[in-house]
C-alpha cells in the first residue's frame, strides 16, 4: 500500500535524449549542442566562440589561427565502463609559450554520468573524473619528486607542476574559455605506483581536484574503436614520477647501504692488528740503511701492515723495506713508490699521489724481526736521486686484516651515491625549467 | 490514504498528490505552479520549463537506494551564476522523504538537518573549515543561488526568480557534504554525503543515448 501511496511502482517512461539545437551568432548555422551545461560553443563551421551561457547569445571570439593536430576528434566515441561517451570538446595547452611542449585533452560526455577528460601529453594517456579528496598541504608548493597526501590516506608523488595556457579550443565547453586563459596545475602519481593519478587545477577563483590513471595507447585503442590511433605518433618514453623517484631512492638506498657496511668494514679493518713498531727514520738514517727496533710477529701466514709516512711535498721517494728475521736473518724485501705533488693551476688548488703508504704482507714464521729500510727521495721533476732528503715514519701491525678492497667498494658506493643525488635533483628541477 | 486531487487554477488540469508533505506542485501541462497554504490554493504563476533528457534522474523515475525503493517527485534547479545544479526531491518505500544533489551528474544524498550556530554568511569564504556532527568540513563554493526552474511535487515553497545565499561545504576526504542555505532565520542546513554511481540504481537507467 505504501509503494502505491508514493507512486513507487508508477514509474514514468525516462524522457528522450535530445541535444539542443542553437543557431550560430556569427555565421547562422545551426548548433546542435550536446550538453546542456554548455557555456562556450565553438561553431564547428565559422569557428567563432560563442557564450551560450545567458538568455542573450554573444559572440566572444574568432576562430582560432592554429589548429593542432588532434588524433581524436569531435564526436568520437570512448567505451568506458559499459558506456559510451562521446567527445563534444577539445582543448590543447601549452606551456611557456612552446607549442611542442602541448597538452591535448578531450572533453567525454555522457548524458547521465559524470563528464571525464582524457589528457594526452607526448603520446601519453590518462583519463581522469572530479574528486571531492582534498590534498592535505598546497599542491602547488610541491616539486617534481614531492610527496603529498590526501585525506583519503593515499600517498602521492608529484610528476610536475606549472601553468597551462589554453592554445586552442572546439566544441563546447561548461564554461566559458578563451584563447590565452592561464591556469596553475600540479599533477601527481600514486606511490604504489599503480598508474593511479591526481591532480590540482587552480585558477583565478577556485581550485578543482580530480583523479583517475594512465591509460596504455592499446586501452586508447580499445576504447574508441580506432585500432589505428597512435600509428603515426611514436610516444615519448614513459615515466611515471613515482616509479622514477623510487629507482632513485632505491639506488640512493643501496649506495648508503654499501657505503656504511663497506666504510665500516675497512675502518674496523683499518684498526685491527697490533701495532709492534712505530719509528722515525731521519732523512740521513734512509739514505744509509737502518734497522729498527726488534719487534714480535706471530707469523702463521698472519697479514703484517707495514706503513709509511712522509712529509713529501712536489717529491718523491722510493723506499725499501726489508723484515728481517733475528735469529736466521731470513728477509722478506718490499719496495714502495711514494710521491706527492700539489700545487694551484687555474685558481683551483690540486694534489696528485700521497705522502703515506701501506703494504700488506704475510710472514710464515713466526719470531722477533727488525725493519731494515732504505731509501731516496727528490724534490720536484728530478728524475735521479742519490740519497733521501726526506725522514720517514714507519710502523708494523701484526695480525692485520686487508681493508683495502672494502675502501674501494664503499668509495663507489660513494661515487654512486654523489651521482645519483646529482641526477635525482636534476630531474627534479627539470620540471621547474 | 486517497491522494489529494488538485486542480490547477491557470488550465483546470487535475493532480493527484499522493505525498502529504508536498505543498507546491507544478502542473505538467501549463507550467503553473501552485501553492497551499492551510487549505488554501494560491497561484504562484508560470514557472521556467525544465529540459528533461539531459540527467541520470527524472520526475517521475523509480529506483532503490540505501535498500529503498524511491520516487523522484519534482525538481528545483538553481543557478550559482557561473552554472546550475538541481535539487532532486525523492519519496522512500518507509515514509521519509530526501534531497538528491546533481552538480555535473554527481550525486550526494542530503537530509535536512539541525545544527547549533550554522556560521554566518557573512563570516563565510571558500577553504574555511567547520566542524559539525563530529565531521570537519572545508567550505568550497559561497554565492547567491537563484531558482532558474521547478517541476513536479516538492515539500518547500518556491517559484522561479527566487534568491536566497548558499554556502557549500565538503569534508576533505570527499564522502560527506554539507550545506547552508540563507533563506530563513535560523538558516536552513542540510547534511549528506556524496553517491558513488553505483549506489543508486534506477528501474530505467537507460543507458543508450
Amino acid at each position: 500500500m505504501d509503494k502505491e501511496r508514493f507512486g513507487l511502482n508508477q514509474g514514468r517512461p525516462r524522457p528522450a535524449y535530445q541535444p539542443k539545437n542553437i543557431r550560430c551568432d556569427g555565421c547562422g548555422a545551426g548548433l546542435s549542442v550536446k550538453d546542456e551545461r554548455a557555456e562556450l560553443v565553438v561553431c564547428e563551421y565559422c569557428g567563432s566562440h560563442l557564450d551560450v551561457s545567458a538568455t542573450e547569445r554573444k559572440v566572444v571570439g574568432r576562430k582560432s589561427e592554429h589548429q593542432p593536430f588532434f588524433p581524436l576528434q569531435l564526436g568520437d566515441s570512448f567505451h568506458y565502463r559499459s558506456a559510451r561517451y562521446e567527445v563534444i570538446a577539445r582543448l590543447a595547452h601549452i606551456e611557456d609559450g612552446d607549442t611542442a611542449e602541448m597538452t591535448r585533452e578531450y572533453l567525454l560526455y555522457h548524458p547521465r554520468r559524470p563528464s571525464c577528460w582524457l589528457g594526452e601529453y607526448q603520446g601519453h594517456y590518462s583519463l581522469t573524473t572530479a574528486t571531492h579528496v582534498m590534498p592535505r598541504s598546497d599542491p602547488f608548493e610541491i616539486g617534481r619528486g614531492g610527496k603529498l597526501k590526501t585525506h583519503d590516506d593515499k600517498a602521492w608523488i608529484t610528476e610536475g607542476r606549472g601553468t597551462y595556457e589554453l592554445y586552442y579550443v572546439d566544441g563546447a565547453l561548461p564554461w566559458v574559455a578563451s584563447v590565452g586563459d592561464r591556469l596553475a596545475y600540479a599533477e601527481f602519481a600514486q606511490e604504489a605506483g599503480t598508474g593511479r593519478i591526481y591532480e590540482a587545477k587552480r585558477t583565478e577563483n577556485e581550485v578543482e581536484y580530480g583523479h583517475g590513471r594512465r591509460l596504455d595507447l592499446e586501452m586508447v585503442r580499445r576504447a574508441t574503436r580506432k585500432p589505428e590511433l597512435g600509428q603515426t605518433l611514436k610516444p615519448a618514453a614513459s615515466e611515471d614520477a613515482a616509479i622514477v623517484r623510487r629507482r632513485y631512492v632505491q639506488v640512493m638506498l643501496v649506495a648508503v647501504l654499501a657505503l656504511l657496511i663497506n666504510g665500516a668494514a675497512a675502518l674496523i679493518c683499518a684498526h685491527k692488528g697490533t701495532r709492534v713498531l712505530n719509528e722515525n727514520f731521519s732523512a740521513e738514517e734512509l739514505t744509509e740503511g737502518a734497522y729498527s727496533a726488534a719487534f714480535p710477529l706471530a707469523g702463521d701466514g698472519a697479514a703484517v701492515r707495514i706503513t709509511a709516512r712522509t712529509g713529501l711535498s712536489n717529491a718523491w721517494m722510493v723506499l725499501e723495506a726489508a723484515l728481517v728475521r733475528e735469529d736466521d736473518m731470513m728477509v722478506h724485501q718490499y719496495e714502495s713508490d711514494i710521491e706527492y705533488y700539489h700545487g694551484r693551476s687555474g685558481g683551483e688548488s690540486w694534489t696528485e699521489g700521497s705522502r703515506n703508504k701501506a703494504v700488506l704482507v704475510r710472514v710464515p714464521d713466526a719470531g722477533n724481526y727488525r725493519l731494515f729500510v732504505m731509501a731516496v727521495s727528490a724534490q720536484g721533476n728530478a728524475t735521479r736521486a742519490e740519497r733521501a732528503l726526506h725522514g720517514a715514519r714507519l710502523t708494523v701491525t701484526d695480525k692485520a686484516l686487508p681493508w683495502g678492497k672494502f675502501a674501494v667498494v664503499a668509495g663507489i658506493s660513494l661515487a654512486v651515491l654523489i651521482i645519483t643525488t646529482v641526477l635525482y635533483f636534476k630531474w627534479k628541477e627539470e620540471d621547474e625549467d | 490514504m486517497k491522494p489529494q486531487a488538485i486542480k490547477c487554477p491557470s488550465c483546470g488540469a487535475t493532480h493527484d498528490v499522493l505525498n502529504p508533505g508536498v505543498v507546491t506542485v507544478v502542473c505538467e501541462y501549463c507550467g503553473n505552479a501552485v501553492y497551499w497554504d492551510e487549505d488554501k490554493l494560491r497561484d504562484a504563476g508560470q514557472q521556467s520549463i525544465l529540459p528533461e533528457g539531459f540527467t541520470r534522474l527524472f520526475r517521475g523515475a523509480t529506483g532503490r537506494l540505501d535498500n529503498r525503493r524511491f520516487a523522484v517527485m519534482g525538481r528545483v534547479r538553481y543557478s550559482f551564476g557561473k552554472g546550475f545544479w538541481d535539487e532532486w526531491f525523492l519519496t522512500f518505500d518507509d515514509g521519509t522523504i530526501g534531497w538528491l544533489t546533481e552538480d555535473n551528474h554527481e550525486l550526494a544524498l542530503q537530509q535536512r538537518s539541525a545544527i547549533k550556530k550554522p556560521p554566518a554568511f557573512e563570516a563565510m569564504k571558500p577553504g574555511r573549515s567547520f566542524k559539525a556532527r563530529g565531521i570537519d568540513f572545508v567550505f568550497q563554493e559561497v554565492g547567491r543561488a537563484e531558482c532558474i526552474g521547478v517541476e513536479g511535487d516538492l515539500p518547500i515553497a518556491v517559484k522561479t526568480g527566487e534568491t536566497y545565499q548558499f554556502a557549500d561545504a565538503s569534508s576533505p576526504d570527499g564522502r560527506h557534504t554539507f550545506g547552508i542555505e540563507y533563506d530563513a532565520d535560523p538558516p536552513t542546513v542540510f547534511v549528506g554525503r556524496w553517491l558513488t554511481y553505483a549506489d543508486l540504481t534506477l528501474d530505467d537507467e537507460g543507458l543508450d543515448w
